[in-house]
């Protein structure tokens, strides 16, 4: 998308639907989670249109996709944000064939509990990056703080996760 | 140049400036130790990027209503009994003061202070 | 890292005399000890009057990460996650926010004298207020972590004392957080009460986070010590208090428990039930808890209206 152009909301809601699904899911490893997130954030971005000058598009939605994300967790105080999936209790408990050992690694399911495992800056800088696709500055912009602590934030992260995974 | 630990992620992603990025391979060509770090790294960034991406259940171009936070908590919560998790109760008007501890010790150890450099103590 | 710590003492020494302004010294002192990596056991103990409490402890600190281990069971700590185990199960505690650190400008440094420690080389510090000695660190040269701490009451005498007996710089460790924890919430931010003050004794109110239900959690810090007030409802059942002891501050009666790394303080005041946790020292504790608000009875009239409407 032009950065430099106003979309339109249905704009917004085609392009960007997807991807703030993906966000919302892999940061709460939910699916309920995340299509109430997808919905909230739309309303906001339809809300906030109006009002949005031209400029980072990237670091404006996911300040507003950010800002619903922590919202939610506030209205819900301190509900637990990480539900493990119920499938999850089999697949740990059982034994994996000596050769489906480095593959079971890296299954979805291992990488997204693995995920929500890190301290939440850590998590949510590393699926911006690797799973939406943000730059460096976007995350910057998004979270609201400066890049060099979005890049120790991601290393940390990815260092982490290498330690729960291999 | 010192091992640049903290910079091997972003020079993976390319987002270290021209020189900083010229740098790093050059220490990369003859260090093995963070030559195996980069590799380690990139493999757990290609694992994260080709997880699958998830289909929103709804049409991504909803009618817009109410989101169903409501709804949505108490599937969670029924999820979370079924697994055998433990629900926090909305209404505490008992302090528990394990609970408390808890909660004073999570904050006291994000800033410096006689009881953070020495390391927290467990329990209360 | 091996002289640094004497050196950024002596600096400040030379730059700054003692007792004007915040002192820098010790400022990047205590920031920098906070992330020395080392490996060390060790026992904590803390005496108020009769009360007494002691525990071991020990404490592994690498990569960003400490793994604490006690008693009373196991900590892990990254960032802002503190992880804590109750049988199997990890369940993970993580403040969304807080203020930046600041230290109160009563501190400063006083002497320092190079000694040995547990073998090692290393630098004891005296930490002034107001000058007096209100703290006295044996730092280990090398890594700058603290081998002894010792906080005096206003009396001279120990009120807490902490110190390794095991010590190792840098450890070889890998440490690696639980792969899932069976709960993990988040501390978010609260409506800071109006009935609690936004500083006591020279203690700022940093940050205030939601409790369950409608209480909150005030989080109060000179730089050097801290406490947490959680305030709720009058109603509300105060834990575990019935081995606590009675004393008195300006003529009103609180409650306290000394455990070997806090002080809890329990009262009712005519609108709330109070709970205050902290490591500082009592005379503090003293001064503090005249600024909050007071022990006290509601009115028959309110306490006519409170049982009529709840």
């Amino acid at each position: 998308m032009n950065d430099h152009a106003v979309p339109t909301w249905e704009e917004v809601a085609r392009d960007h639907g997807r991807r703030i699904y993906n966000f919302a899911y892999r940061l709460t490893g939910n699916p309920d989670d995340a299509s109430d997130l997808m919905q909230e954030v739309l309303l906001r971005v339809r809300r906030g249109l109006p009002g949005y000058t031209p400029g980072s598009f990237e670091g404006w939605l996911w300040r507003i996709t950010r800002n619903a994300f922590l919202d939610d967790i506030r209205r819900k105080k301190r509900r637990p944000t990480v539900a493990l999936p119920e499938d999850d209790r089999s697949t740990l408990g059982s034994v994996p064939a000596p050769e489906d050992t480095l593959a079971e690694s890296r299954l979805p399911e291992h990488l997204q509990q693995a995920l929500l495992a890190l301290p939440f800056d850590f998590r949510e800088a590393v699926v911006m990056c690797d799973v939406v696709g943000l730059t460096y500055d976007e995350i910057a912009d998004a979270t609201d703080v400066p890049v060099g602590t979005v890049r120790s934030r991601i290393h940390r992260g990815r260092k982490m996760l290498r330690g729960m995974l291999e | 140049m010192t091992h640049p630990i903290d910079l091997l992620s972003a020079f993976l992603d390319g987002e270290l400036a021209p020189a900083d990025q010229a740098e790093v391979a050059n220490h990369l060509h003859g260090c093995a130790s963070c030559a195996a770090d980069l590799e380690g790294i990139s493999r757990v960034r290609d694992w994260i990027r080709g997880m699958p991406v998830e289909e929103a259940p709804i049409p991504l171009l909803p009618a817009l209503r109410q989101p169903r936070w409501a709804w949505a908590a108490a599937s969670i919560a029924a999820a979370a009994l079924a697994v055998g998790l433990v629900v926090t109760p909305a209404q505490t008007e008992v302090l528990d003061l394990d609970t408390l501890a808890g909660q004073h010790t999570a904050r006291v150890v994000v800033s410096p202070g006689i009881s953070s450099i020495r390391g927290p103590v467990v329990g209360r | 890292m091996a002289k640094r710590i004497a050196t950024l003492v002596l600096s400040a020494l030379v730059v700054m005399p003692a007792a004007a302004g915040a002192d820098e010294g010790l400022a990047e002192y205590l920031e920098s000890a906070m992330d020395a990596e080392f490996h060390g056991s060790g026992v904590v103990m803390c005496t108020w009057g009769a009360d007494s409490a002691a525990t071991t402890y020990e404490v592994t600190r690498s990569d960003g990460m400490s793994m604490v281990q006690g008693p009373d069971g196991g900590l892990m700590l990254s960032g802002a996650l503190t992880a804590s185990k109750a049988g199997a199960d990890w369940y993970a505690l993580e403040v969304s926010e807080w203020s930046a650190w600041s230290l109160s400008d009563r501190y400063s440094l006083g002497d320092t004298t190079a000694t040995i420690r547990l073998g090692r080389s290393a630098t004891e510090v005296n930490v002034m207020e107001d000058g007096r000695i209100r703290a006295r660190l044996v730092i280990d040269d090398e890594s700058t972590v603290p081998l002894l701490t010792e906080v005096f009451g206003a009396d001279g005498g120990v009120f807490r004392l902490a110190a390794l007996v095991e010590f190792v710089a840098a450890p070889a460790v890998d440490m690696e957080m639980p792969e899932s924890f069976m709960e993990h919430e988040m501390l978010m931010y609260g409506e800071p009460s109006s009935l609690l003050p936004d500083s006591a004794f020279g203690y700022r109110r940093t940050d205030t986070y939601a409790l369950d239900g409608s209480g909150s959690q005030a989080f109060y810090s000179d730089g050097l010590f801290s406490f947490s007030v959680f305030e709720v409802s009058r109603g509300a059942a105060p834990g575990d208090f019935t081995d606590g002891s009675s004393f008195e501050v300006e003529g009103a009666t609180y409650t306290r428990i000394v455990t070997a790394s806090n002080v809890w303080v329990h009262w009712r005041s005519p609108e709330r039930s109070y709970v205050l946790v902290g490591d500082l020292p009592p005379d503090h504790i003293e001064a503090v808890l005249s600024e909050l608000p007071r022990p006290g009875t509601r009115g028959v009239i309110m306490r006519w209206l409170s049982r009529l409407f709840g």
